[in-house]
């Protein structure tokens, strides 16, 4: 088995690549001619707010994009600044921030949040592991780094924590600062400040590349927006160290992957381990991409869904002993670690 | 408690299969409650209007007109307007009867350029003609027949919503559990 699970995802990370970033460009003439309107409400900014497609084209939130085939947002990190038109509209995190600022009501966001709950409750965080486009390119720079025979970095214990705290706080700012623009004493301040995060998101920059697109890199119009440049490239530049030195160190601060995080210990996924089998060999610790130790340091039997499970089952392809390990859904045992 | 949820998330996929909006080409739309966008495309014969503010849509019973959004997609080659694509404000507060008035002498004078968070009904208004020598086009009065129901068509949502989260707290207090003993 070992390497059988690694080689899989890989494949259906290819694939959910490919369909994410140009399922529109490839689906959506097609869907639209069979269904002719949306399965969903598409949300639609009010009168006098604001939206993307309000930008000019060199201003940093300009969508160089087309329509995608669903408008729905993924529990991936899906961006909206997608040439091709991918199959979904955006992420989430794009989704509460723009709809925050439209103030759109609740009964129009219902669709789209139980199809989002769905999807989290069925895969937890294994959109990060095995769907998330970014994630895909961060474990394609990790084999990189691995050809190069350059060792991952281990951060100290606590570091997931701190990054886990950070991502909290980047929500809140972003989710304060949307609100806040959709009042209209501030509404004014929407033409810069509209979905903060995105203009600072790796993915804003990095999506439009695999359309063979040039990314908004630089908006030096004004203060705000030259700040906004600034931080997105800190960020695209702590996103390529992230997975450069540490593996998916990222996947701890990503806004998208918290929010999946809370599904995971419930989702249908489960990740188990038999104590009794266990050597303690810290194998399932080593190969960790999220850098978890509590597969290891705990001794109870029972499913170990830690929030920053993303799902990769290293530590079951890893683990030498019969059955120690195993990948359950919904209490029906799928796949379990096998003596090599 | 797998029997049940196995149901459930069959019914879910089939709900999110099934298609959100049920309009006929007539204007009927049964589900819909509260306001709405009425959108469609209407022909017109050749050297009839010249611009988009030679047409009106107004509500028959108040005789009053109503604002709205008119794009021209196609011209005849003298110029006139051949095609346009006409969006207006409808509610299901009461059924309502629009008419479409065009003419030269027709001068447009409520406007908006800008469509709020609401869900457009995509209709065909008229018909478009086939060619210059065969035009067939019917037009005049609209009717839009809907309900008076409440908005289940977005609130039954709240169902499925609580279940999952139901279940997803469960699994994971009975997770934890486990783990922590």
């Amino acid at each position: 088995m070992r390497n059988k699970i690694t080689f899989i995802r890989r494949i259906i990370q290819i694939i959910s690549l490919i369909l994410l970033v140009y399922g529109g460009y490839i689906f959506r003439t097609r869907l639209e001619a069979t269904t002719g309107k949306p399965l969903f409400p598409i949300l639609k900014p009010p009168e006098g707010s604001i939206s993307t497609t309000k930008f000019k084209k060199g201003s940093i939130l300009w969508p160089s994009g087309t329509n995608p085939v669903l408008e729905n947002y993924p529990p991936s990190l899906i961006c909206r600044f997608n040439p091709r038109g991918g199959l979904f509209k955006a992420c989430i995190f794009h989704f509460f921030s723009e709809n925050l600022t439209w103030q759109t009501h609740i009964k129009y966001l219902l669709p789209h949040l139980t199809l989002f709950i769905l999807l989290c409750f069925l895969f937890g965080r294994a959109w990060c592991g095995w769907i998330c486009p970014i994630g895909s390119v961060g474990d394609f720079i990790t084999v990189i780094r691995k050809k190069m025979n350059i060792p991952a970095k281990r951060f100290p214990s606590g570091f997931a924590s701190t990054l886990k705290l950070t991502s909290y706080g980047i929500m809140g700012i972003t989710f304060f600062i949307s609100t806040l623009i959709g009042f209209p004493n501030f509404r004014k301040f929407q033409c810069y400040w509209f979905l903060p995060y995105c203009q600072i998101c790796p993915a804003r920059l990095i999506c439009p590349l695999f359309g063979l697109v040039k990314p908004n890199w630089k908006d030096f119009e004004n203060i705000i927006t030259s700040t906004f440049t600034i931080l997105a490239w800190i960020v695209m530049i702590i996103f390529l160290a992230a997975f450069y030195f540490g593996r998916r160190i990222w996947c701890h601060l990503c806004p998208v992957g918290l929010i999946n995080s809370w599904f995971n210990k419930g989702s249908c996924f489960e990740l188990n381990k038999k104590s009794i089998r266990c050597n303690k060999c810290g194998l399932c610790t080593e190969v960790c991409p999220m850098g978890l130790t509590e597969m290891y340091d705990k001794n109870n039997d029972g499913v170990y869904n830690q929030s920053g499970c993303i799902m990769c089952l290293k530590c079951i392809e890893i683990c030498p002993k019969d059955g120690c390990l195993s990948l359950n859904i919904l209490g029906k045992k799928i796949l379990e670690s096998k003596f090599k | 408690m797998k029997k049940i949820l196995i149901t459930f998330l069959f019914i879910s996929v089939y709900i999110f299969c099934m298609p959100g909006e049920r309009l006929s080409i007539d204007f009927t739309y049964p589900n819909l409650s509260g306001d709405f966008y009425v959108n469609g495309k209407m022909s017109f014969p050749p050297d009839k209007i010249l611009s988009e503010d030679n047409i009106i849509v107004s509500d028959l019973s108040t005789n009053q007109e109503i604002p709205t959004k008119i794009t021209i997609i196609e011209r005849w080659i003298d110029g006139s307007v051949l095609e346009a694509e006409i969006l207006f404000p409808a509610n299901t507060s009461k059924q309502k009867k629009y008419v479409l008035i065009y003419g030269k002498d027709i001068k447009r004078r409520k406007k908006f350029t800008q469509t709020s968070v609401l869900p457009i009904v995509n209709a065909s208004i008229g018909k478009t003609p086939l060619s210059t020598e065969s035009i067939n086009i019917d037009v005049g009065e609209m009717l839009i027949k809907v309900d008076k129901s409440s908005e289940i068509r977005y609130y039954w949502y709240i169902l499925p919503i609580s279940l999952l989260l139901f279940l997803t707290i469960y699994r994971t207090i009975k997770n934890s559990k486990q783990y922590e003993k």
